[in-house]
């Protein structure tokens, strides 16, 4: 019996059946896993196709001649919403304050990029293979390579891994700007109240060519030796996006925000500092010198992404290969090993010295990361997003907040 | 003789300045003409209202006006996807809101009408969790409800038209995930 179809494949045959190979055709007539699978995508659809109305009147001329009399009342309009060479652009293209802060998606992605996934992809071009659904704490070790310039000791990053704050002036126009609105919460009592600061998370995204050859020549100035690479690794393209996300800070103004934000989560900014050469890599550290002041008595965040596309490679053989690198402990390998649904689990990555514990948010499982004088945080994942409620607040309180949240 | 010339030439430019123009504007609108019941159709399957799918397409349309070039091969598809995020924002535009509509109308849900009539109730409960969806996967599945081919959302998202499957196959497991936490909330 050949390899059943994935469900792309599956989708395609009931939408476009004559785009669809032949033998993926035959399969799927025959095989019962198959037409169940088929099935319910049929019920999907008809669940879909039923709620929402399909067909309405209108009138273009009509709508016309109002288009027009709108550009003749506001002629600026128009000009003033252009939209660049795509619609997200025109959306989400506003002038931004360069203030790299708050990196522990930078941390995360880069775990999430040693991660791999667990979807062989066969396409040439990028393909999603994961979006977070749910989070699972790893332990860092002193020494574990994090932070997506780290990466580099594997091949050519390229794109930036930093996260963009915009200040907004209030929750309506950070709204507007991210496409999405954060909830209102209740700050606990003993926390700042009044108003947060708002802040647009600027869309990101960064790519990863891996090289064998880089890798090699990093663990030789090592002194360590590599595995050969599985084919199709060398050359193979892994994408991560990020954002648009929104931010709102209590108790803090962000200037001093940085040091703060890579305490809690891990040492990244150690692992962004190895620049392009990265020969060495960046082992987590727990040398930081940020004041306890510089984390915000509360923030409360939610991200899109991160999100990993693929060029195509087989990606259980670039975990394995990745996982087997100098400058991975065997613990952070195998624990990254254990996670059950790689392409959906996002791994929070615990720093030396902290301590994580899960919660329930209403249904939903959240990582608690506790790092003593160093702040706490909740993290949980849901629909491709990622939320975070963190600060200097106790761990209970934050678990308060984020169940208004979740 | 050079003054002549001068004053000659600048009408000229003048002149095929203006016809460019026209010829501009003759341009937009037929591509108005052409895709303006699409555009509205996309926001109408999010929205359920008429008027408020055809501000969205206005809205839509005058942020393509002036600036995006209507031969290009990306327009329709920028049209199309601005016009389903436009409307999934407004739906957006209070997740607490949704969120108690979402329980008031989970009340009343039953996957699988078979009389065919699908109550009011159990349309707010099918856009809520298409709204709660990443932007992504409910642009697309709002975008293949419509109609639009494999190769029309492709262009429209910015991938190869053989990812499509794969982008509607995980968004309907996510909506389908929406749903019964929906049910399951109550």
């Amino acid at each position: 019996m050949p390899k059943h179809p994935s469900d792309g494949t599956l989708r395609r045959l009931l939408d476009e059946p004559v785009a669809v190979a032949v033998v993926d055709e035959d399969h799927a007539t025959r095989c019962m896993r198959c037409q169940a699978r088929t099935s319910l995508m049929r019920q999907d659809d008809a669940a879909l196709t039923l709620a929402l109305d399909s067909h309405v009147e209108v009138a273009p001329a009509v709508a016309l001649e109002r288009l027009r009399t709108a550009e003749r009342v506001a002629p600026a309009l128009a000009s003033a919403r252009a939209p660049g060479r795509r619609g997200r652009e025109a959306v989400l293209g506003r002038p931004r304050l360069r203030r790299p802060i708050l990196r522990p998606t930078t941390v995360i992605t880069s775990v999430l990029v040693l991660m791999g996934g667990a979807t062989a992809a066969a396409a040439t071009n990028l393909v999603p293979i994961f979006e977070p659904e749910s989070v699972v704490p790893v332990v860092i070790q002193a020494g574990d390579i994090v932070g997506l310039q780290a990466l580099s000791r594997f091949g050519t990053v390229t794109g930036t891994s930093k996260l963009d704050l915009t200040p907004e002036s209030s929750a309506g126009a950070l709204a507007s700007a991210a496409g999405f609105s954060l909830p209102t919460v209740t700050v606990p009592s003993g926390l700042p109240t009044g108003s947060p600061s708002y802040w647009l998370v600027s869309p990101e995204s960064a790519q990863l060519q891996i090289s064998v050859a880089k890798a090699q020549q990093a663990a030789i100035k090592d002194g360590n030796s590599v595995p050969p690479a599985p084919p199709g690794v060398d050359g193979s393209v892994l994408q991560v996006a990020t954002g648009p996300g929104a931010l709102e800070l209590w108790g803090l103004q962000l200037p001093g925000f940085t040091g703060g934000s890579d305490r809690l989560f891990g040492g990244s900014s150690s692992s962004a500092s190895s620049g392009s050469g990265g020969s060495t890599g960046a082992p987590a550290s727990t040398g930081n010198t940020a004041q306890v002041s510089d984390l915000p008595q509360l923030a409360v965040a939610e991200v899109k992404g991160p999100s990993v596309s693929s060029s195509g490679v087989d990606l259980s053989a670039l975990e394995s290969y990745l996982l087997s690198q100098p400058g991975i402990s065997s613990q952070l390998a195998a624990q990254i090993r254990a996670i059950g649904d790689p392409s959906s689990t996002l791994p929070i990555p615990v720093p030396p010295g902290a301590t994580s514990s899960s919660v329930n948010l209403n249904g939903r499982t959240a990582v608690v990361l506790a790092a003593g004088g160093d702040g706490n945080a909740v993290v949980w994942a849901e629909n491709g997003r990622l939320f975070a409620v963190l600060g200097q607040a106790s761990a209970s309180e934050l678990i308060d907040v984020a169940r208004q949240i979740a | 003789m050079m003054a002549m010339v001068r004053t000659v030439r600048a009408p000229r430019a003048a002149l095929v300045a203006q016809r460019a123009r026209q010829d501009d504007e003759r341009s937009f609108e037929r591509f108005f003409l052409t895709h303006y019941e699409r555009v509205v159709l996309i926001a109408y399957r999010v929205l359920g209202d008429r008027a408020a799918a055809e501000d969205v397409a206005q809205e839509v349309f005058l942020s393509f006006h002036g600036r995006g070039d209507p031969s290009s091969d990306w327009a329709a598809g920028w049209l199309w996807a601005a016009s389903a995020h436009g409307a999934l924002n407004i739906v957006r535009g209070s997740r607490r809101r949704r969120d108690r509509e979402l329980r008031v109308a989970s009340a009343t849900y039953a996957p699988g009408p078979e009389d065919g009539a699908i109550a009011a109730e159990q349309r707010a409960v099918v856009r809520a969790c298409l709204a709660r969806l990443p932007q992504r996967q409910a642009e697309i599945l709002v975008m293949r409800t419509s109609g639009l081919s494999y190769a029309d959302i492709a262009s429209a998202v910015g991938v190869q038209p053989s990812s499509v499957g794969t982008l509607i196959a995980r968004a309907q497991k996510s909506l389908r995930k929406e749903l019964s936490r929906a049910q399951t909330s109550l």
